[in-house]
């Protein structure tokens, strides 16, 4: 075989392998958009390879004219896939940038828009964000001239338009802030920002800017707004001196600080907070202490002096707290409260309370003395009125023993059987009466200087041992007393004793003799206090004097013997000393509950 | 002998070259673009070869001549094998 026909067997070879390569890869090649590339190659290939296998059948001869036409355009398929090539990139590249620009724009959160100059701002491009941002489809921002001023907020289109002409005239970027009603009518606040594009001789093409939702942002600056108002009211209208300081330093002030202080808002703005006190001292005692409080628990108050304007003294009362806890450079806002005349009050009442304290103990050892002294001068007249009625016995028998009976008159008989004697007696009921009210006396006076032994009491041995104790009485009465489980309490024992004992004598003394007496003392334990009741079946108390029988003295019927009136106000007494409370609940004719509730811990 | 289909061919595969080289900061982006325009230029040796063996050595020029369109055809299977064969077979 010739060795040119074996390089011509490989070069169609080659191009029937490129041609099987093309085919099988074609799908993908088209895809790729290189179709022409592919088609331009193809078509060399099949052409030349059509040429060779004529050269080499022997038909050349027949289309020898066809064989020369074709090869001699060969380079010209070449010139063909490479002008096909450049094309196809250009085409690529220009759809790729096209596409990252798209992207950029339509991908932001931003509108980016073209305007045209006219005057009403005819949109020529709109990225698809608008829709969301107002629920217009951008091509109807794009078909309607004069759309994008249609839709301004009536109030704002005067000062858009004025704005947008000015900043045309003076080549300056077009920045406004407006309103735009949406599709579904809802106000949007927005915020346009334009600038003019110009061609190379600096001719005005076209607006290009964005669009910015900041209703957002309104909402919060009006909200920031309103809130700033409510604050300045309240500082301005607030009782209290209010103040911000930095470094000690006065940064502003209300009125009502003035008014304390005596200085005016421009005196104080600006100037050091020293100028308030009226010593270094005092003024760096208030500093130290002030700012240990607030690095400790936020907020500091201190009751300190201050100096006023015409040189006048006050006590106020500080309260501070840092406008940013983690630095305290940026600020810490006070209040002043002038308490100079609380602290007055407050000295008048210590004085006014320790002279309450010293009359209370003078009188109480008044009515020690009284009573003590009374009781001795009663026991002699007791003493002596018994021996008196011993006398007018001893008359009255030598009356009735000797013969003067006749002389005596009838008067001086009288005197001495009936009228004396009656006398007598008076006096000598009197002074027993007055003997047990001179001894409760005693008893109240005693109580008020004896110490109150605070223990632990059980109240159900106390209780059982006073229910013992008078057993006498409660049988003399054919009572029958309950007494349930009851919880322990703080107190003295002896004078809690003593209420019990009280309690349950009154509860005896008033039973209804028309039925069964029965007396029920039960308790319980409720937020830190223990309480008991002392229930009875007996006549009862009016309303009318459940409030009094507490007061000392007082009795519901004083013609009847049953006491003093000293024994609820004794048992008042002392649960009052012990922080406790003691009440009544009763119904005249079904009986009375005595409540008296002390400390449990 | 000078056939005027050989000198048309010659012009215009010049032509073409001379488009490619001032063109070639564009072309040179497309892959392997080294190994098509290695087999164009082996096309273009062909077509000078094929209007000089007209003139001289005849036979060795000619033998030249076809050698190049082979190894040209070569270089043009290999930017396509590796341009769409591995490509689609991926596929």
């Amino acid at each position: 075989m010739h060795p040119v026909a074996v390089f011509d067997f490989i070069f169609f070879s080659a191009c029937l392998f490129c041609l099987v390569v093309l085919l099988k890869g074609f799908k993908r090649a088209f895809r790729t958009g290189t179709k022409l590339l592919l088609a331009g190659l193809l078509l060399f290939s099949l052409v030349y390879s059509f040429c060779l296998a004529l050269e080499w059948s022997g038909i050349s001869d027949r289309l020898e004219g066809l064989e020369d036409f074709v090869g001699a355009v060969l380079p010209m398929w070449w010139a063909f896939v490479f002008y096909a090539m450049i094309q196809e990139m250009a085409s690529r590249e220009l759809a790729a940038s096209e596409a990252k620009y798209r992207t950029l724009v339509e991908q932001t959160p931003l509108v980016t828009y073209i305007a045209s100059l006219d005057k009403l701002g005819s949109r020529l491009y709109i990225s698809p964000q608008v829709e969301r941002m107002l629920g217009f489809e951008p091509p109807r921002w794009l078909t309607k001239p004069g759309f994008w001023t249609a839709h301004l907020h009536p109030d704002d289109v005067e000062r858009v338009l004025n704005e947008l002409e000015a900043s045309r005239r003076a080549n300056t970027k077009f920045v406004c802030e407006y309103r735009m009603i949406a599709k579904d009518k809802h106000v949007v606040w927005i915020r346009d920002e334009a600038v003019a594009v110009t061609d190379e001789s600096g001719k005005k093409l076209f607006m290009q800017g964005i669009l910015y939702d900041i209703t957002d942002r309104k909402k919060a600056e009006e909200s920031l707004r309103r809130s700033e108002a409510k604050l300045q009211s309240i500082f301005r209208a607030a009782p209290v001196g209010i103040g911000v300081v930095s470094n000690r330093v006065l940064l502003q002030v209300n009125e009502k600080m003035c008014e304390i202080t005596g200085y005016s808002s421009a005196e104080l703005t600006g100037q050091s907070a020293r100028m308030l006190y009226p010593t270094q001292q005092e003024y760096e005692h208030v500093g130290t202490e002030k700012y240990a409080q607030i690095s400790e628990r936020g907020t500091g108050t201190v009751e300190t002096r201050w100096k006023r304007k015409d040189g006048e003294i006050i006590d106020v009362l500080l309260s501070s707290t840092p406008l940013e806890p983690e630095d305290l450079s940026i600020g810490v806002t006070f209040t002043a409260l002038d308490i100079t005349a609380r602290k007055q009050a407050e000295a008048v009442l210590r004085r006014l309370n320790r002279e309450l304290k010293a009359r209370n103990k003078e009188l109480a050892s008044i009515l020690y003395a009284a009573s003590h002294d009374l009781r001795s001068q009663l026991v002699n007249i007791q003493g002596f009125g018994y021996e008196l009625s011993r006398c007018c016995e001893v008359v009255r028998s030598w009356l009735a023993s000797s013969d003067l009976s006749g002389h005596v008159s009838e008067s001086v008989d009288i005197a001495f059987r009936k009228d004396i004697p009656e006398a007598l007696d008076f006096i000598l009921a009197s002074t027993v009466k007055m003997n047990a009210l001179l001894s409760g006396l005693l008893d109240m006076s005693r109580l008020n200087a004896a110490a109150i032994d605070m223990k632990r009491i059980d109240i159900n041995e106390l209780v059982g041992n006073t229910a013992s104790s008078m057993e006498y009485q409660i049988q003399e009465a054919s009572a029958k007393v309950d007494i349930e489980a009851l919880p322990s309490c703080f107190g003295d024992a002896s004078q809690i004793g003593r209420v019990f004992t009280n309690l349950l004598g009154n509860a005896l003394k008033f039973l209804d003799s028309s039925r069964a007496g029965r007396i029920h003392i039960y308790g319980r334990e409720e937020g830190g206090q223990s309480m008991y009741c002392v229930e009875d079946n007996g006549i009862g108390i009016a309303a009318k004097h459940q409030e009094k029988i507490f007061q000392i003295f007082y009795q519901l019927d004083p013609t009847e013997k049953k006491g003093e009136g000293l024994g609820l106000s004794i048992v008042s007494h002392i649960v009052e000393r012990h922080n406790g409370k003691i009440w009544v609940e009763s119904e005249v004719g079904r009986g009375s509950k005595f409540f008296v509730s002390l400390p449990s811990t | 002998m000078i056939y005027e289909d050989e000198i048309l061919m010659l012009v215009l595969g010049l032509g073409v070259l001379t488009f490619m080289f001032l063109n070639y900061s564009n072309l040179k982006r497309i892959a392997l673009f080294k190994l098509l325009a290695t087999a164009f230029c082996m096309f273009v040796a062909g077509w000078i070869l094929t209007v000089l063996e007209g003139f001289f050595w005849e036979n060795a020029l000619n033998f030249l001549e076809h050698t190049c369109y082979a190894a040209g055809a070569i270089f043009m299977a290999i930017w396509f094998w590796k341009m769409f064969g591995r490509a689609g077979r991926a596929e």
